[in-house]
C-alpha cells in the first residue's frame, strides 16, 4: 500500500511548525512589540504629543504607572498591526524569520491583507478574560487539524510552515 | 430579593447568540449556505467581537483623555457589513429601512450618565433586538436567508447611530471635561455592547426560526448509469482556499478538493502532481463507508474499468516518473466523473465555495 492510501490525506505534504517553535516565535515578537510600544510612548511623551498621567499608587502619583497606564491603550492595537503588516507583505515576523517560520497558504502564496486581519484578530482572543481558555482551545485544535492550524489559521485559511530543517 | 432587572443579560444573550450560531455552523450547513456567510465571516461574528474586545483604537487625544472606537464592539461588526454590502449578500434598501428605524428607537431609549457613558436601562435595551428582528422577518418573507445579514446589519448600524453617533454632543462634551486618564469608547462594551448585542442577538432569532425550517435533505443516488456529467469546478482557487479554511473536512470536500489541486496543477504544467491529486480525489470518496457499500453491492463494468485504469495510471507513474499532458488531462476527466457519480451514494454535503 502507498502512502497515500494508507496515511492521513492532506492537499500536500507541508513540513507545518510545531506548536513549540511556534509559541517561542510568539513570545519573541511580543518583547519586541513591548519594546516598541515603551519607546514610542516615551517618543510621544518627548516630542509634547501625548502627556503622561501621574496615577495614584497607594497613595502615591506614579509617573511609571502612567506610562504603563499609556502602553496598555496604544500595545493591543500595535500588536494587531504589527502582525497583519508583516505577514501580508513577507508572511513572517522578526519572531518566525528567526525561528525560520513562515505563514503562507497551502500553495505558497503569502496571506492577504484580510486574511492576515482575521488571523491575527483572532489571536486577541488570548488576552480576553478567558484567555487561558482560548490558548488551550487553540494548542488542542493545532494538535488535531491535518496542517497544524489553529483557530485563527482556520478562519483565515492559512498554515505556518518551516522554512528549513 | 432577585428581580428581572439584576440578571445579567447582556452576558445570557451574549452567550445563547454566540452558542446558536456555533450550533448551526456544525448542524446546519444548509442555512449557512443559504445566507451566503463564508467560514471566515462566521468565524468573525462567533470570535471576532469577542477578540477585539479588550482593542480601543484611540482617534482623538485632548490632553490626558482618549476618545477610542473599540475594535469588537464596533469596528469588526462594520467591517463584516461592508463586506456584505460590497457582496451584495445584503438587501441594500431594507438595510436603510432597519437601520433607520432601529436608530430612532435606540435614540429614544439610552440615556447618557457622565460615570458610565451611555446606557439603556432593563427592559428598554431589548427594543433595538426586537425592532431588527421584526423588521428584516417582515421585510424577508419570501427569502428568509436574507433576513439573517439584514437584521445584524440594521441593528448594528442602527444601534451605533442611534446610541453612540446621535448623542455624538454629549460624548464631545464628556471628552472635553472628563477626568484625566479616561478612555471614552464607542463600542467600549464589546460583546456586551449595545452596538454588538443588537445586531447579534436579532441575527441569532433569525437563525433560530431558520433553524425551525427543516433540513434540506440529500439528494437520493441516481441510477447506476455510468458515465454521467462530470463534476464542474466554477473556480478551483476558491475551492481549495475555503479548503483550508475547513475544520474537519468530510469526504466529499475532500475529492472537491482533490480535484481543484488537480485542476490547478493541470494549469501549472504539474502532470504528476495533477494525476496524483485526481487519484486521492477519488480515494477520499470511496473510502467512504457508505460508497465502499455502494461499490461493494452493485458492480457496474465501465465504472469500475475506469477506477482501475486511474489507479494503474497512479502507481505507474508514481514509479516511473512524470506522465504527458494527454495522460493526466484524461486522469483528470475520469476523476470527475466518477466523484459525480460516487458523490451523491456518500450522502453528504460540503461547504466548498466555487462548486459550481
Amino acid at each position: 500500500m502507498t502512502a497515500l492510501e494508507t496515511g492521513p490525506w492532506r492537499p500536500d505534504v507541508l513540513p507545518t511548525a510545531s506548536l513549540t517553535r511556534r509559541a517561542v516565535a510568539f513570545g519573541l515578537d511580543s518583547l519586541i512589540i513591548f519594546g516598541l510600544a515603551w519607546t514610542l510612548t516615551f517618543l510621544a511623551a518627548a516630542l509634547g504629543i501625548l502627556r503622561i498621567p501621574d496615577i495614584a499608587i497607594i497613595g502615591r502619583n506614579s509617573p511609571a504607572a502612567g506610562l504603563l497606564w499609556i502602553v496598555s491603550i496604544f500595545e493591543l492595537p500595535l500588536l494587531l498591526a504589527y502582525f497583519t503588516l508583516l505577514e501580508n507583505r513577507t508572511g513572517r515576523t522578526p519572531g518566525k524569520a528567526i525561528f525560520g517560520l513562515r505563514v503562507q497558504h497551502a500553495d505558497g502564496t503569502p496571506p492577504s491583507l484580510k486574511d492576515a486581519f482575521v488571523r491575527n484578530l483572532l489571536r486577541l482572543l488570548w488576552v480576553t478574560p478567558i484567555g487561558s481558555l482560548f490558548i488551550l482551545l487553540d494548542a488542542y485544535v493545532l494538535r488535531v487539524t491535518e496542517l497544524d492550524q489553529r483557530i485563527g489559521d482556520l478562519a483565515a485559511g492559512v498554515v505556518v510552515v518551516r522554512e528549513s530543517d | 430579593m432577585l428581580s428581572l432587572a439584576d440578571l445579567p443579560w447582556s452576558f445570557l444573550m451574549a452567550l445563547v447568540s454566540l452558542s446558536l450560531l456555533f450550533y448551526v455552523y456544525r448542524q446546519r450547513q444548509d442555512i449557512v449556505t443559504a445566507t451566503g456567510l463564508t467560514n471566515q465571516e462566521i468565524a468573525l461574528l462567533a470570535l471576532g467581537s469577542i477578540a477585539g474586545w479588550a482593542v480601543n483604537i484611540p482617534v482623538a487625544i485632548l490632553g490626558g483623555t482618549y476618545l477610542a472606537v473599540n475594535l469588537g464592539g464596533a469596528l469588526v461588526p462594520l467591517l463584516l457589513i461592508v463586506g456584505w454590502w460590497r457582496r451584495r449578500i445584503l438587501p441594500r434598501v431594507w438595510a436603510l429601512i432597519v437601520t433607520a428605524a432601529v436608530a430612532f428607537v435606540s435614540w429614544r431609549i439610552v440615556e447618557f450618565r457622565p460615570d458610565t457613558g451611555i446606557i439603556a436601562r432593563f427592559p428598554h435595551f431589548f427594543l433595538p433586538v426586537v425592532v431588527a428582528f421584526v423588521l428584516a422577518g417582515l421585510l424577508t418573507l419570501r427569502n428568509p436567508a436574507r433576513g439573517v445579514t439584514l437584521a445584524y446589519a440594521g441593528g448594528t448600524v442602527g444601534a451605533l447611530i442611534g446610541a453612540d453617533l446621535l448623542n455624538i454632543d454629549d460624548i464631545a462634551r464628556h471628552f472635553t471635561s472628563a477626568p484625566e486618564n479616561t478612555v471614552i469608547s464607542i463600542g467600549g462594551a464589546g460583546v456586551f455592547d449595545m452596538v454588538f448585542l443588537a445586531g447579534s442577538v436579532a441575527m441569532t432569532l433569525q437563525l433560530a426560526i431558520l433553524s425551525l425550517r427543516p433540513a434540506l435533505r440529500p439528494s437520493r443516488a441516481p441510477p447506476a448509469r455510468y458515465p454521467g456529467t462530470p463534476v464542474s469546478l466554477r473556480d478551483s482557487a476558491r475551492v481549495r482556499h475555503t479548503y483550508q479554511g475547513l475544520f474537519d473536512p468530510n469526504p466529499l470536500e475532500k475529492a472537491l478538493a482533490g480535484l481543484a489541486l488537480s485542476d490547478l496543477a493541470l494549469t501549472r504544467g504539474d502532470h504528476q502532481r495533477a494525476l496524483k491529486m485526481s487519484y486521492a480525489a477519488v480515494r477520499a470518496l470511496e473510502r467512504h463507508d457508505d460508497v465502499r457499500t455502494y461499490l461493494a453491492t452493485t458492480p457496474h463494468a465501465e465504472r469500475d474499468g475506469e477506477r482501475t485504469r486511474l489507479r494503474e495510471c497512479y502507481r505507474r507513474h508514481k514509479d516511473e516518473g512524470t506522465p504527458d499532458w494527454r495522460t493526466a488531462g484524461q486522469a483528470n476527466t475520469a476523476a470527475k466523473r466518477l466523484v459525480a457519480h460516487l458523490a451523491p451514494h456518500a450522502r453528504l454535503q460540503h461547504r466548498l465555495e466555487g462548486v459550481a
